[in-house]
C-alpha cells in the first residue's frame, strides 16, 4: 500500500504580530524574508522531511506551488539539486491552483503504484502577496510542506480519493501580476468555495461508504477564520474534529495551507486515525489518509509545532513590504553566469566541498589541489549543507549595501563540525543595532549556525540560489509570558 | 650602463591547457592543469616556487592562483597589460630572475572568455554589463583583435 513514508515542513522564522510596529490584529502571520521564496521554502522542508533518510534512494520529486520563481524553468530540479537527490530522477513543477499540492501528493502515489517509483519526495510551498495593507495581505502566511511518498514503511496510507474540476474566476493571478484577484466577495463564496466543495466531500464519503463520524481529523482548505469554520459546519464536522488551521498563527499559506495542516495532524496522529484532506482551488481534490503504527518512528521533525515555536517578531510592518512587494525585479540589471553555475552546480546546489583521501583534510569551495598535504586529485565530494558550524571569525559590514532591516551584513569564516572552512554569508541573525557596540553579544565567535538555502541579488532574468548559514533555529524561544510584552526590541528571547 | 637580461634567465619547464571553450573547466582547474605540467617538465615541485607572476585581465588579484596551487608565503603578482598580458607576466617574471633576487619563479596566464553568455570579447564574467571595460579606448571598430591587422601597415599612420 502506498502513502506518506515521511514528512517535514518549514514555517519562516519571522512573524507580523503584536509587536509589529504598524500591525493592527491580533492574529500573527509567518512571513518569508527577502532571501526566502517558495523554492528555498520547499528545499528546507524536503530536507526536514529526508532527515537521516538516504537521499540516493529517493526517485523524484515534485514541486507544487502557485509562486514558483520561473515561468519557464523547474523548480523541481533545483530543489532536486538542492536536497542532493540523484539525476535519474522524475522532476516535474505542479502549478497554478491552490489545489496543486494534493494534485501531486496523489500523482506522486499514482506513481508509486503504478511502479514507476519506489520513493518519491512531493513540497509544497508558497509565497503570495495580496495588495499592501488588503485583507488578503493580512491573511496570506508563507510557507512549505514536503512529504516522502512510498510504498515501504507507510506511516499513514491512502485510502481513497476524488477530484472534481470547476472552472471558474473566483481567485486567480494572471502572469503579469504579483498579486491574487478575486471578483466580489459575497459571489467568491456562494458561487464557489461555498458550492464546490461540500459536495465534493459528500460525494467522497457516500464513495468510500463513509460517514463525517468516521474521521479523526478533517483537514480543509479555507481563505481566513471565519470563511473556515463556517465550511466545517457545512460539512458537518464538530468542533473536535476540525484540524487547527492556524489562521491566527501562519496565515493562509494558499497551495501549502493543507499539506501544512496534514504534517500538523500527522505529527500528533495516532495509529488507526483517518485524516481527511480536502483542497480547493478550480474545483477539489480530496484525499483520505489513514495512520499505521509506523508513524511513531517518524521522529526529531521540525515540521509545524517547533517551527511555531521558534519565531522572530518583526518589527515594523512598512518594512515587510519590502521584503516581496517592493523586491527588485530579477529582470533588470547584469546577474550570474550560467555557464560558471553549471560548472560549479555540485558546489552551489548540494553544496559539495571535497575530501582529501589521502589526509582526510575538508575543504570548500572543492578543491583539486589538497591545502594540508599539497595531494593532487586525490578528493572525494563532501556535502556540508547538511552539517553545523561554527563562528571563526566575522565581518559587520555597516557600509555594505543590504536592506537596512538587514543590515549590518555580516560576512563569516565558518568551521564545519568534521572539518571544512570557508567563508559564508550570515541570515536571520537577530538585530543588530547601529552602533557597533553589542556586535559581540549579537554575533559571538563561536556561535553555533545551521546551513539554510536562500536566494541572493538576482539580474539578467535569473534567481540566484546560494547556502547561507543561520543562527540554530532552535535558538529562537518565544517568552513564556503572552505577547504584548516584548522581550528585547520586539523579539522573542534568544 | 643598462645591461640586457639576455642569456641571463632559462625558461626551464612548460605548461599548457588545450585552447577551447573548456565549459567544464573552472579558471582554477586549468591554472592547475598548466602549472604541474610545468612543474613536471620542469621536474621541480609546487614549493620550489618562489615567487609568481599571473596574467589575467579579468582576474584582478594573484589570490586565486595562489589559493588554486596552495602556494604558501609566496609573492604573487597580478599583471595585466590587455592582450599583451602574456608577454608582461612573462617579461617580469624574467626580471626577477635576472636581477637575481629570486632563482625559480613562474609566469602563468589565464582566462576564461566563455562565461559571459555571449560570443566576442564582452565584459568579462556574466556580473559586468558590457561595455564596463575598455569603453576609455575610443577606437573605432570594435573589438582589439579585429584592429590588430591594421597597426603594422602603413593605414595606422593615416588614422588619427
Amino acid at each position: 500500500m502506498a502513502g506518506i513514508v515521511s514528512y517535514g515542513a518549514y514555517v519562516p522564522l519571522r512573524r507580523l504580530g503584536q509587536g509589529t510596529q504598524g500591525w493592527r490584529l491580533p492574529s500573527e502571520k509567518a512571513v518569508a524574508y527577502y532571501d526566502e521564496d517558495s523554492l528555498t521554502m520547499a528545499v528546507a522542508a524536503a530536507i526536514d522531511c529526508l532527515g537521516d533518510i538516504d537521499r540516493q534512494t529517493v526517485d523524484g520529486l515534485y514541486f507544487a506551488s502557485t509562486t514558483s520563481p520561473y515561468k519557464e524553468k523547474l523548480a523541481a530540479t533545483t530543489t532536486a539539486s538542492a536536497a542532493d537527490l540523484r539525476n535519474d530522477i522524475l522532476t516535474m513543477d505542479c502549478t497554478d491552483s491552490l489545489r496543486a499540492g494534493m494534485s501531486a501528493l496523489r500523482i506522486a502515489v499514482d506513481t508509486v503504484k503504478a511502479g514507476s517509483a519506489k520513493r518519491l519526495l512531493v513540497t509544497v510551498s508558497d509565497c503570495r502577496l495580496g495588495s499592501p495593507r488588503s485583507e488578503e495581505d493580512q491573511t496570506f502566511g508563507d510557507g512549505a510542506a514536503a512529504f516522502l511518498i512510498g510504498d515501504d514503511n507507510v506511516a499513514a496510507t491512502i485510502e481513497g480519493s476524488y477530484s472534481v474540476s470547476n472552472e471558474l474566476l473566483d481567485l486567480w493571478r494572471s502572469d503579469n501580476s504579483k498579486v491574487v484577484h478575486t471578483w466580489e466577495d459575497r459571489w467568491v463564496y456562494e458561487e464557489g468555495y461555498f458550492k464546490v466543495l461540500p459536495p465534493a466531500v459528500a460525494e467522497f464519503l457516500k464513495r468510500n461508504g463513509l460517514t463525517t463520524k468516521d474521521i479523526t481529523k478533517a483537514i480543509f482548505y479555507g481563505p481566513n477564520a471565519r470563511r473556515h469554520a463556517e465550511m466545517g459546519k457545512m460539512l458537518g464536522f464538530q468542533p473536535t474534529q476540525v484540524q487547527d488551521p492556524l489562521f491566527s498563527k501562519i496565515g493562509n499559506t494558499g497551495a501549502a495551507f493543507t499539506s501544512m495542516m496534514l504534517v500538523a495532524a500527522l505529527e500528533e496522529a495516532k495509529p488507526g486515525d483517518k485524516i481527511l484532506c480536502a483542497t480547493y482551488g478550480n474545483g477539489a481534490d480530496i484525499l483520505l489518509f489513514k495512520v499505521t503504527d509506523a508513524i511513531t518512528k517518524i521522529k526529531n521533525k521540525r515540521g509545524i509545532k517547533w517551527n511555531l515555536a521558534h519565531k522572530m517578531i518583526f518589527p515594523s510592518y512598512d518594512a515587510y513590504f519590502g521584503f516581496h512587494h517592493q523586491a527588485a525585479d530579477v529582470e533588470g540589471g547584469g546577474g550570474p553566469s550560467a555557464s560558471a553555475i553549471a560548472r560549479e552546480a555540485e558546489a552551489i546546489y548540494p553544496f559539495h566541498g571535497s575530501k582529501c583521501r589521502v589526509c582526510g583534510t575538508i575543504q570548500y569551495p572543492p578543491q583539486r589541489v589538497c591545502t594540508k598535504c599539497q595531494s593532487k586529485d586525490q578528493m572525494d565530494p563532501y556535502r556540508l549543507s547538511d552539517k553545523k558550524a561554527k563562528i571563526f571569525t566575522r565581518v559587520l559590514d555597516y557600509a555594505a549595501p543590504v536592506p537596512g532591516y538587514d543590515a549590518p551584513s555580516v560576512d563569516l569564516l565558518v568551521d564545519w563540525e568534521g572539518g571544512g572552512r570557508a567563508l559564508m554569508s550570515l541570515t536571520d541573525k537577530a538585530p543588530v543595532s547601529p552602533v557597533m557596540k553589542d556586535a559581540d553579544k549579537a554575533v559571538p565567535i563561536g556561535m553555533e549556525l545551521e546551513m539554510t538555502f536562500r536566494k541572493l541579488r538576482g539580474g539578467g532574468g535569473i534567481h540566484h540560489y546560494y547556502w547561507k548559514c543561520m543562527p540554530l533555529r532552535e535558538s529562537w524561544k518565544t517568552p513564556e509570558e503572552t505577547t504584548g510584552r516584548p522581550a528585547r526590541e520586539g523579539q522573542s528571547q534568544r | 650602463m643598462a645591461e640586457s637580461i639576455k642569456d641571463k634567465v632559462a625558461v626551464v619547464g612548460m605548461g599548457c591547457v588545450k585552447f577551447g571553450e573548456n565549459w567544464e573547466k573552472s579558471a582554477s582547474d586549468m591554472m592547475v592543469e598548466a602549472a604541474y605540467e610545468a612543474f613536471e617538465d620542469a621536474g621541480i615541485e609546487s614549493k620550489d616556487i618562489q615567487a609568481a607572476w599571473f596574467g589575467s585581465t579579468q582576474i584582478s588579484t594573484g589570490e586565486p592562483l595562489s589559493a588554486a596551487l596552495k602556494f604558501n608565503y609566496i609573492p604573487v603578482t597580478r599583471v595585466e597589460n590587455l592582450c599583451a598580458t602574456g608577454a608582461e607576466a612573462f617579461r617580469n617574471a624574467c626580471f626577477a630572475v635576472a636581477s637575481g633576487a629570486y632563482d625559480v619563479v613562474m609566469a602563468l596566464g589565464c582566462e576564461k572568455l566563455k562565461d559571459t553568455g555571449r560570443g566576442g570579447l564582452g565584459g568579462g564574467g556574466g556580473e559586468e554589463e558590457g561595455g564596463a571595460r575598455g569603453s576609455n579606448l575610443a577606437v573605432p571598430g570594435g573589438e582589439l583583435p579585429s584592429l590588430f591587422p591594421e597597426w603594422p601597415t602603413d593605414t595606422w599612420h593615416t588614422m588619427v
